[in-house]
């Protein structure tokens, strides 16, 4: 690794990994032949190399851990056959539909996609850009799509640039589309497991998830596995028509040491309801976005997120809640834990458009720092061109209670035992937001587990 | 009556450098209900705090002595595993945490530090139900945040049944009495009184001696800037409430 002083050399010396990347592996990822497949990708790389790796110069980057992923040239992972990879067993109880990949490849042999019901179409990215092409193109978001419109006053760079690249490079994904009015009665497992690396490689990763008209589906998207040298790029595109529902968790299972980037972009139409949860877990470091864009009346979003870091980890998380029609309401609720030298940033922002009237949205978040070494930063962002909306915004950022941690002790809790019980109290009222009692439970295991390693990280 | 259960002897203690406690000494026996009694700033929540452990309390002399142990050598939960309780004049809120939780997780913890086996949740919950009952409170009690959103008076009913579920030696009940009206203070009250065995030791701290008409103490003592001033019986407590305690004030 350079030493840092020499930031625009290891720039280049990032970029050209990733030329190098893209000219090696184009012509065998998924969709290659089918030109418009070819000219997205290609465009897209083009895209990213324009834009260059998100820097600290970018507002929506600002608080990014942009040093660890430009601190290391990752190389696409290469499928590898020879080696076994440590797939977890299925984390949601009871019935289930499951699509596992490995180093960002469906993995068949690990994966049990069940018997989904008619009118639902559960696959691969690789899979349906051989047998149907034409319904992908229609999911993949232009990563304009997601790009702010620019502000030159803070730099000419867009912030979608890993999006960019993601679209150029994507090995893999889930896909699941269903037609109008058709509910997915078992929720959908997918889970990622990268293994562990010594050289540096990257995971570009696509989930696509399409509900039509009044459709229902419960999707958890699980990362296992990975190490120091893994970087993992996923992106979710999500459209759910009107009146339909989708409950989507997104959890980190698996290494604290990896880089984490994912980013979830939903489109709601009139009506519908997207509730998400995000459990950021790290000692390494994570970037975690999502995004909602509330097209048509009366749609209804809520994205919750756990933050636990710890070490010297660093995890930064950015929704951007855009209301474009009228009546429609969202809440975000968050909550971090930082122990160590952990940092958390959270950049929350709730726009509502000049014909969103009627808007209700709210925002709330909340960070425990555990030691005097520990940071965060809460950054809740209102932008409001209309009136007739009802927009509220909370944070706050502290050490445990001393008055609650006193009072449980003097009836006998152990002070480990204290602290647990008060970081649970504190995450806990995130979990419970999840409606799918089987989707709840894993994450309350899953944080509970979190909570234990950040409490004995700081014993 | 038998060896002190709780013996305190010339204790000092600062909060921020300023001494507050100048000397106390006490002794309780178990079984017995001492009443400390005193006007605001004599030290009663001093007292109780050390008692119990609370940080930023520095004890700069004397010791107590809690059945035959160092007791402040221990920490707030070992205390409360060898059988101290406080009643807080101000319960604290911990929203997220279930009151049947939280007093079975406590109950649990001092029986292991004791060495004892684990209460099983349909034990604990008949045991839970029939202690409720006794306070005249509902069972949702049990199903709602630790004190969050509790009345003053549910906050203190909330300590009194957590006292009961744990059965201490000795309990210390820091102004139970504040903020209570008067059919709280009845409930209060009997809970306490239902309490009283000949091995269980109460410290009642109070301003007024209105909670001693229904909890009879055995002993009253009277703490004034930071020392035990006077000893007494239930009618050192009558004598108060007609006197008040301008014969305790310093000049």
């Amino acid at each position: 690794m350079r030493p840092s002083s020499q930031p625009d050399t290891m720039t280049d010396a990032w970029l050209a990994g990733q030329r190098t990347a893209f000219a090696a592996c184009r012509d065998s990822l998924p969709g290659s032949g089918t030109p418009w497949v070819d000219a997205l990708r290609a465009e897209a790389f083009r895209q990213f190399e324009e834009d260059g790796p998100p820097t600290a110069r970018i507002e929506e980057w600002r608080s990014g851990p942009t040093a660890a992923l430009t601190g290391q040239v990752f190389a696409p992972a290469a499928p590898d056959g020879a080696r076994a990879a440590a797939v977890p067993a299925p984390y949601l109880e009871g019935p289930r539909h499951r699509l596992v990949f490995v180093d960002g490849r469906f993995s068949p042999d690990h994966s049990d996609a069940g018997e989904p019901p008619e009118g639902v179409r559960l696959t691969t990215l690789s899979a349906l850009l051989a047998e149907n092409p034409q319904a992908a193109r229609d999911l993949i978001g232009d990563p304009d799509a997601f790009a702010e419109e620019r502000l030159s006053r803070v730099t000419d760079r867009r912030p979608q640039a890993l999006v960019a690249l993601n679209t150029a490079l994507a090995s893999d994904g889930a896909v699941l589309l269903i037609e109008d009015g058709v509910a997915l009665a078992h929720p959908l497992e997918v889970v990622h497991v990268a293994r562990e690396t010594e050289e540096p490689r990257a995971h570009h990763l696509r989930t696509l998830i399409a509900l039509g008209a009044g459709a229902r589906a419960h999707v958890v998207e699980v990362h296992a596995g990975g190490s120091a040298g893994v970087w993992t790029n996923h992106v979710t595109d999500i459209a759910v028509g009107a009146g339909a529902r989708l409950e989507h968790v997104r959890a980190d299972a698996g290494s604290e040491t990896a880089v984490h980037v994912n980013v979830a972009h939903a489109r709601l139409r009139a009506g519908a309801a997207y509730a998400g949860f995000v459990l950021a877990a790290t000692g390494g470091a994570v970037r975690t976005e999502t995004r909602l864009s509330l097209e048509e009346p009366g749609a209804d979003g809520e994205v919750n997120g756990v933050c636990l870091a710890r070490e010297s980890g660093h995890i930064d998380a950015l929704t951007r809640l855009d209301h474009h029609a009228r009546e429609g309401t969202s809440r975000q609720l968050w909550r971090g834990i930082f122990a160590d030298t952990a940092r958390g940033a959270f950049q929350g922002r709730i726009r509502v458009l000049p014909d969103a009237s009627g808007t209700n949205a709210a925002l709330d978040n909340r960070n425990l720092l555990l030691n005097a070494g520990a940071r965060a930063e809460s950054k809740p962002e209102l932008e409001i061109l209309t009136d007739d909306v009802a927009c509220s915004h909370a944070s706050a950022t502290g050490e445990l209670d001393a008055d609650a941690l006193f009072y449980l002790r003097s009836r006998g809790l152990s002070e480990q035992l204290a602290r647990a019980l008060l970081m649970e109290a504190f995450t806990g009222a995130v979990a419970d937001r999840i409606a799918h009692e089987g989707m709840r439970e894993f994450v309350r295991r899953l944080v509970d587990d979190r909570l234990h390693a950040l409490g004995s990280a700081t014993s | 009556m038998s060896e002190p259960l709780l013996s305190i002897r010339n204790l000092r203690a600062s909060v921020d450098d300023k001494e507050v406690l100048k000397g106390i000494d006490l002794s309780v026996a178990a079984g017995e209900v001492a009443a400390i009694m005193g006007p605001n700033g004599s030290g009663k929540s001093t007292l109780s705090n050390v008692l119990a452990g609370r940080d930023g309390y520095e004890v700069t002399d004397g010791e107590v002595r809690y059945d035959g142990q160092d007791l402040l050598a221990m920490e707030p939960e070992e205390r409360a595993a060898t059988g101290v309780f406080m009643a807080f004049q101000y319960p604290v809120e911990i929203p997220g945490v279930v009151n049947a939780t939280f007093t079975r997780t406590a109950l649990n913890a001092q029986r292991k530090a004791r060495g004892e086996s684990a209460i099983d949740a349909i034990d604990f919950l008949k045991r839970a139900r029939a202690t409720l009952g006794r306070l005249e409170m509902d069972e949702d009690f049990l199903r709602r945040d630790v004190n969050a959103g509790f009345s003053g008076g549910e906050k203190k009913r909330n300590e009194i049944f957590q006292m009961a579920m744990l059965e201490p030696r000795l309990a210390i009940l820091d102004e139970t009495d504040s903020g209570l009206d008067i059919d709280a203070l009845r409930i209060v009250a009997t809970g306490v009184n239902a309490m009283r065995n000949p091995e269980r030791t109460l410290v009642v701290i109070t301003h007024y001696q209105r909670l001693l008409e229904y909890v009879v103490p055995d002993s009253v003592h009277v703490l004034a800037d930071g020392r035990i001033a006077r000893s007494g019986d239930r009618e050192l407590a009558l004598e108060l409430e007609r006197a008040g305690y301008a014969a305790f004030q310093p000049a």
